[in-house]
């Protein structure tokens, strides 16, 4: 551990397993794909998603907050506040100026919307909400987890489409490292599977057209994928310098150690053919952490179960590492959700490196011809880690890598 | 239909969370800890549902005086009107930057 690396002392999330961070683990351990029918996508020609069973924002956090604010939101907060009791800090006392938020969100979601479009057409401006925009804004996330908690740093909203969760805990580690703050709540959050969500995706190709089996959509690596899952969730993380955790004596979990983003620069939604942008964050997180390849004991793909993603990235993954260490996606269990997922995966990535144990990749029944990787699937797997890698790759090129150390 | 003065609690209970023993007639939004926002977010669901034009409730009035206020609005057959909340009532809540 160097004072380069900013511990994680503590996790909270959302996600279509269950509330909680232990919800979360158990479901993706036991390895089915979560992907069932959508009533609210009734009708669509994708009409499944993977949602977060009986999420209830009003009974979790109250009326009195959740009037104003969308689901996408109330999903942050939740997993925000059990993040800061999982790291056993108290908000009534902390040095609130010194707490940062940065939060991504990639679509938010945008619930009211319809209603406040149709109010539009039909003349109605006055029936528009005055919260219509501030319950929706990606920026807003940030505000409301901050007013929640009187986290009074720097707070902020990164954006980088399915990086945008990854790009969050790194932009949080430069503040630490900086001296912006002394502790950073970072993470990601997004409910994207609304109506024009899933027909948007649809149009855009990158959906799953599973429609007779949801449960077996998301099949990353699998020979047989046919597009991403949406899904919906949040996962907070809290960083702090090892100096003030273990002032603090707080329990590390892990320590993140390297970042490295970059861009493709080559096209608005598929992924550079060689994954050059890919390959150049994963070096770039290598270099940060001054590691070399072989302490990479794992990684935890971004793996979206896209024809395309999963290529490009087994066959970068090939091509940095002779021989790829075993490797993960969470989303054949949960799909993808966005914002959220890097955020998801860091997470969880770091519980991997705590647990020694590596959550299996569901739904992969015959890896894809050509792909030389070693994917955890079916079944949790045992496995010595001392540091490991958490993919994010995002639309429009933006890419995020996260290297973390067993505390 | 509903009495304003039920709608209107009712509303403030269901979709605000104000706490139901707190709702009594001298009750006020300051009180209550009705911000501005929620105001103009409450004006906007009352002129929704009754169909008529409230304008900002006066500052300070109790949810009885107000709730007699918007009767009167009712009874005086403003009903079917475009409901128009005058721009101050906007402005009030609006964001300062």
């Amino acid at each position: 551990m160097s004072e380069r690396e900013v511990a994680v002392t503590g996790i909270g999330m959302v996600t279509p397993p269950g509330l909680g961070r232990e919800a979360t683990w158990d479901g993706l351990c036991a390895g089915e794909g979560l992907g069932a029918f959508d009533e609210d996508l009734a009708g669509l020609p994708v009409d499944f998603s993977c949602r977060v069973p009986g999420f209830d924002g009003n009974a979790l956090l109250g009326r009195r907050i959740t009037w104003r604010n969308d689901r996408f939101i109330h999903l942050a907060m939740v997993a925000a506040r059990e993040a800061v009791a999982d790291a056993a800090l108290d908000p009534a006392v902390w040095d609130a100026p010194r707490v940062a938020i940065v939060i991504g969100t990639a679509s938010n979601g945008g619930d009211r919307w319809p209603q406040e479009y149709r109010n539009l057409d039909e003349g109605r401006v006055e029936a528009i909400s005055p919260t219509a925009l501030l319950r929706s804004l990606p920026n807003m996330v940030a505000g409301e987890v901050s007013k929640d908690l009187r986290a009074l740093g720097p707070c902020l909203t990164t954006s980088t489409a399915c990086a945008s969760g990854a790009t969050a805990v790194g932009t949080a580690r430069d503040l630490l490292r900086a001296g912006a703050c002394d502790i950073a709540i970072a993470g990601g959050t997004d409910s994207a599977r609304v109506p024009m969500g899933s027909a948007a995706f649809y149009r855009m190709q990158a959906l799953s057209r599973r429609c007779h089996d949801p449960a077996g959509a998301s099949r990353p690596f699998d020979a047989d994928r046919d597009g991403f899952v949406l899904s919906e969730g949040a996962a907070m993380l809290i960083l702090e310098r090892p100096l003030h955790a273990r002032a603090r004596g707080a329990r590390v979990r892990g320590y993140l150690s390297g970042y490295g983003a970059s861009s493709d620069g080559y096209h608005a939604t598929r992924p550079d053919p060689e994954g050059a942008g890919a390959r150049r964050a994963v070096e770039a997180a290598l270099a940060d952490a001054r590691a070399e390849l072989a302490e990479v004991h794992h990684v935890n793909a971004h793996g979206t179960s896209t024809p395309l993603n999963d290529e490009v990235e087994a066959a970068m993954l090939s091509a940095v590492f002779r021989t790829p260490p075993p490797v993960t996606s969470l989303k054949g269990v949960i799909g993808h959700s966005l914002g959220a997922a890097g955020a998801v995966d860091a997470a969880c990535t770091v519980l991997s490196l705590e647990r020694q144990l590596i959550p299996p990749t569901a739904n992969l029944d015959r890896l894809d011809d050509g792909m030389d990787l070693d994917v955890v699937t079916k079944i949790a797997r045992r496995h010595r880690m001392e540091g490991a890698l958490s993919n994010s790759f995002g639309f429009g090129g933006q890419n995020a890598v996260l290297f973390f150390r067993a505390a | 239909m509903e009495p304003v003065y039920d709608l209107m609690t009712r509303l403030l209970s269901e979709y605000f969370g104000v706490p139901e023993e707190q709702l009594t007639p001298d009750a006020t939004f300051e009180r209550l800890d009705i911000d501005s926002l929620a105001q103009v977010e409450l004006v906007t669901l009352l002129e929704d549902r009754l169909k008529v034009t409230l304008g900002e409730p006066p500052a300070g009035a109790t949810l009885g005086e107000i709730a007699a206020r918007i009767e009167r609005l009712v009874a005086a057959g403003t009903v079917g009107a475009q409901p128009q909340a005058p721009a101050d009532a906007v402005a009030s809540a609006g964001p300062a930057r």
